[in-house]
């Protein structure tokens, strides 16, 4: 049982509190990943607000032991692509969503050039990816989720997940090794400098 | 797609650190890339180092952030309210500390973020570093994330020698202690900054503050920013206001609030004791604590008298003076650290 349990207790409770505290520990978390998907600030903005006043108005609703950050991905990502869908007028498929995110180094272990050819580097592999296999990638390196909560999230079955996350692996990989070459001039120029 | 050993072996490290089966290892490990992972150490051992540094740069690897204002976070929240207006809201009553009360015990556990999977075989030195002040010393170091801490007599302090990315900063202190710590990039990893003090942790991201505990009472000042206070039974308490004070007492197990001024409490970084309405057993304790004076008092009924003012403690003989004044005592001193006081 996490610490922030206390806070989806006080929430079933009524206790308004609980949806502040809630709110100030999760609103960077959804807005960045909100802004993955696309770049309008208003429409994240929105995204926010509607996953936390519903949160609120089914509070009578909460599972007792859920995990709050999963619970919150998963309906903020849900509402965030309906208001998508709404506001463009076309229909999305999964297929065709965007997401996108940049990479970096802790410039203590790397040095500025070569953190920006290494990030180049991976930003490329990234780019060539479809937006869903970028946002499992994502999910899988930067946040450390299980397949479970990832399939949750995303509304798949668990075992969609593990194809996805193998594909977009080997697709990297695939797109990794034919850049090899190129790769290896570029990390070796600064030090013939 | 089927790796092979060879394909790695003449990778330099930011090349390893780029492959996309080497992350896969350092970001998830699981049995089949720590497998083969270690039969690559084991055919190439020269690579070892390579190995090592590169793990270090692919585990430093973060997503930037594109986080909201905080204008923009206040105008969220305010719509947010708006939007629930129409509902019956119950605000707790009393507020926060009230809210904290009611249900912060119900917290069975720690928050544990753990982002890095553990690639434990690489990690890098985890040796110990224990810094100490003698009893009157007043010494400050720089922690190795540019930290500052300001350590008062009598007091130690051990942290880790080396502190990677994603792994909390870590301290733990013994006396007293203030802390100026290092802000996070605005970009950077998440790299929460903790003190464990006798059964109480705070965790901050960029503040300052005082920690002292004597005697099993652990006391945390804060001098900017906000901190959270959680003492071992997992009760919290936020501090938001400069000179907001939380003690715990080892034992009576709660979590006590009150405001306190703040610049009485940093003074003895100053080699200073500011005194307001303290008791005069409290003085000695903090004579005897920070500064390794014996006291023998002749009456122990002066113990309970209460005093107020500035002590100066950088020369001996002006405190002796001060205090023979303020107590209206008799002082003398026996030996280096023997102070007899002897009521008028």
């Amino acid at each position: 049982m996490r610490s922030e349990q206390f806070l989806w207790d006080a929430i079933r409770n009524s206790d308004v509190t609980g949806l502040e505290m809630l709110y100030k520990q999760y609103n960077e978390v959804l807005y960045s990943y909100g802004k993955r998907f696309t770049g309008d600030t208003h429409l994240v903005e929105d995204a926010v607000q509607e996953t936390f006043i519903s949160i609120w108005k089914y509070r009578h609703n909460l599972a007792a032991g859920s995990n709050p950050t999963y619970y919150l991905l998963r309906s903020f990502r849900n509402t965030l692509l309906q208001l998508l869908q709404t506001r463009s007028g076309t229909t999305y498929t999964e297929e065709s969503l965007d997401f996108s995110f940049e990479v970096a180094f802790d410039s203590k272990l790397i040095a500025g050039e070569e953190a920006a050819i290494l990030s180049r580097r991976v930003q490329q592999a990234l780019a060539q990816l479809t937006g869903r296999q970028r946002e499992i990638i994502y999910f899988r390196f930067f946040e450390g989720l299980s397949f479970e909560e990832i399939a949750g999230i995303m509304q798949m079955q668990v075992r969609a997940t593990y194809k996805l996350s193998a594909r977009a692996l080997a697709a990297l990989r695939g797109i990794m090794a034919s850049g090899t070459g190129s790769l290896l001039l570029l990390v070796l120029i600064p030090h013939w400098a | 797609m089927k790796h092979s050993i060879q394909y790695y072996a003449d990778l330099n490290m930011y090349q390893l650190a780029a492959e996309p089966y080497f992350l896969e290892w350092v970001r998830c490990p699981d049995d089949e890339n720590r497998e083969f992972w270690e039969a690559f150490l084991a055919a190439f051992p020269r690579k070892k180092e390579d190995v090592a540094r590169a793990a270090a740069i692919a585990g430093s690897m973060y997503v930037k952030k594109d986080r909201p204002l905080p204008a923009q976070q206040t105008a969220m929240w305010d719509r947010i309210r708006a939007g629930i207006d129409a509902d019956v809201v119950t605000a707790a009553p009393g507020g926060m500390l009230y809210f904290l009360r009611r249900y912060a015990w119900k917290a069975a556990a720690v928050l544990v973020l753990a982002l890095v999977a553990s690639w434990l075989v690489f990690r890098q030195d985890q040796r110990m570093v224990q810094v100490a002040s003698a009893y009157g010393e007043v010494k400050q170091l720089i922690l190795p994330d540019g930290t500052i801490v300001v350590l008062n007599g009598n007091t130690s302090i051990r942290y880790s020698k080396s502190w990677n990315a994603g792994k909390p900063r870590e301290v733990w202190v013994d006396g007293e202690a203030f802390f100026k710590v290092k802000p996070l990039a605005v970009n950077g990893p998440q790299q929460r900054f903790e003190v464990h003090s006798n059964e109480v942790d705070v965790r901050v991201l960029g503040t300052s503050f005082n920690v002292r505990n004597r005697r099993g009472v652990t006391a945390v000042v804060l001098n900017t920013g906000k901190v959270m206070v959680a003492a071992a039974d997992n009760r919290q308490m936020l501090l938001s206001k400069p000179g907001d004070m939380v003690r715990y007492k080892k034992g009576a197990g709660n979590l006590e609030k009150r405001s306190v001024p703040v610049k009485a409490c940093l003074s003895w970084q100053q080699h200073k004791l500011q005194l307001d309405q303290t008791s005069v057993a409290d003085l000695f304790a903090m004579l005897e604590d920070d500064w390794g004076y014996h006291i023998v008092l002749k009456d122990s009924s002066l113990l309970h008298k209460q005093i107020s003012g500035e002590l100066d403690m950088a020369d001996k003989q002006i405190l002796i003076e001060a205090l023979a004044v303020t107590l209206d005592a008799k002082v003398t001193q026996q030996g280096t650290s023997t102070i007899i006081v002897m009521p008028n």
